[in-house]
């Protein structure tokens, strides 16, 4: 009976829910140019638990450095190549574990230059990339590293150096 | 209200179940391959050495879907055994809701507490997995709920895939190098996204690669429109795995190319015909 009565509530009750959760995710991934601010932050509350999602990889504008890392344990000790052998690792095996480590090491290490190059107060980067280092190259939690980052940019081939 | 017609959609019987099973298998592949990475990096990923710094998320999320959030290497790999359980589980029994659920809630698990080595496959693959909750193709009686919740699950899973080639285009044309035609090229100087035979050999100014950034910023821009039109689709779709195969082996995103392979299940099932002798397999 009911569906005879009311044939399209189903209907209209799934659009609705659709449009409303699509234009929410709009609102929380769209680009602030295509975007109203208000409705950003908001929707982050809706979204950011189960639904975050982010689709702006190489855009608006691409990576300017190739980063490597290099950490030593002792301010006169040699620097040892760290982000070489895992990115050697992801051109050699595509599908492997390499490539998450590489591509993350790499993410980390260019906001790391950011924060640096740009005197920004932020240091969260630099901070979580020596714990990277830390861990990953096996150096206890208590002994210091010094970290060596070298950003050569993609389109002059000049390289930076920066120390911290 | 003669527009209202439209919604008797979600009341005629629901005909996709091959792109479903085809659906749940691509998840089942990408996670097989996701836990076999995890397995190759567990003490990075949830061990002592974990090298994503916790969420500190409040609320339903934190109690629910970030229980690795302070690591845990036992109980990630038995989040791995019931998640592969759970997609099979959904895949040769009827309690396909019941199982994508949980399959959900450990997936989730995984990825979020291992965010630094993610890429925006991880991402699209729960979105993806999160709206097969809601889906038993085996209930598709015409005009029940279970029919519509079918029908609505699917929709949701094809709209997040346009959502994500016009967010993404969006994007590009804010961007002077992608405007400039020079994208493609920059992205594939880049190390971690290359090769060392391309990025030693290619040349600044390459008529091919401006032509193929100028592809990807058309492509995502137009996949939204063409997708919906059946004598486009298939096209789309071949252009699409053309570019997300390059997305995969070329810039080394595995995850992410084959996440969008695997979503395009949702519009389209190829039609493959074997001839043995006599006799046809479809």
């Amino acid at each position: 009976m009911e569906q005879k009565k009311h044939p399209y509530i189903k209907g209209l009750l799934i659009v609705s829910f659709l449009f409303v959760h699509f234009v929410i995710t709009y609102f929380y991934v769209a680009p602030d140019e295509f975007n109203v601010n208000g409705l950003k932050q908001l929707s982050g509350n809706y979204i950011k638990p189960v639904f975050h999602q982010g689709w702006s990889l190489f855009a608006p504008e691409l990576p300017e450095y190739n980063v490597d890392v290099a950490y030593r344990t002792d301010s006169t000790a040699q620097w040892h190549e760290f982000s070489a052998c895992y990115l050697k690792n992801h051109h050699k095996f595509r599908v492997t574990h390499h490539g998450r480590i590489s591509i993350g090491i790499s993410n980390v290490a260019r906001g790391a230059v950011w924060e640096i190059s740009g005197n920004h107060e932020r240091q969260e980067d630099q901070i979580l990339l020596k714990e990277m280092v830390r861990k990953l190259a096996g150096i206890n939690d208590g002994g210091s590293v010094e970290i060596r980052l070298s950003a050569k940019s993609v389109k002059t081939g000049i390289t930076k150096y920066f120390e911290y | 209200m003669r527009y209202l017609h439209i919604l008797d959609f979600f009341n005629r019987p629901f005909s996709k179940q091959k792109n479903i099973r085809l659906l749940r298998w691509g998840v089942l592949f990408f996670y097989l391959v996701n836990n076999v990475q995890l397995c190759f990096m567990l003490d990075i990923s949830y061990g002592a050495g974990r090298i994503s710094p916790p969420l500190g998320q409040d609320g339903i999320s934190n109690y629910a879907l970030n229980l690795l959030d302070q690591g845990g290497v036992v109980m990630a790999i038995c989040m791995m055994i019931l998640l592969m359980l759970c997609l099979f589980g959904a895949l040769i029994t009827s309690y396909k809701r019941t199982f994508t659920f949980v399959a959900f809630f450990a997936a989730a698990n995984l990825t979020n507490s291992t965010y630094l080595l993610n890429s925006g496959g991880h991402h699209l693959m729960l979105l993806v997995l999160f709206f097969l909750c809601f889906v038993n193709e085996k209930k598709v009686e015409e005009g029940s709920w279970s029919n519509a919740i079918n029908k609505g699950a699917l929709l949701a899973i094809q709209i997040q895939i346009c959502l994500v080639y016009l967010v993404s285009a969006l994007y590009k044309i804010l961007g002077d190098v992608w405007l400039e035609g020079a994208a493609m090229w920059h992205s594939l100087m880049l190390q971690e996204y290359s090769l060392p035979i391309i990025y030693n050999n290619i040349p600044d100014s390459n008529l091919i690669l401006m032509i193929m950034t100028y592809f990807a910023i058309a492509y995502q821009f137009l996949f939204p429109i063409l997708i919906w039109i059946s004598a486009t689709r298939k096209w789309v779709l071949i252009l699409g795995i053309l570019m997300h195969l390059m997305i995969a082996f070329v810039f080394g995103l595995f995850s992410f190319g084959v996440a969008m392979i695997i979503c395009y299940f949702s519009f389209y099932i190829p039609k493959l015909q074997f001839s043995f002798g006599n006799r046809s397999i479809e």
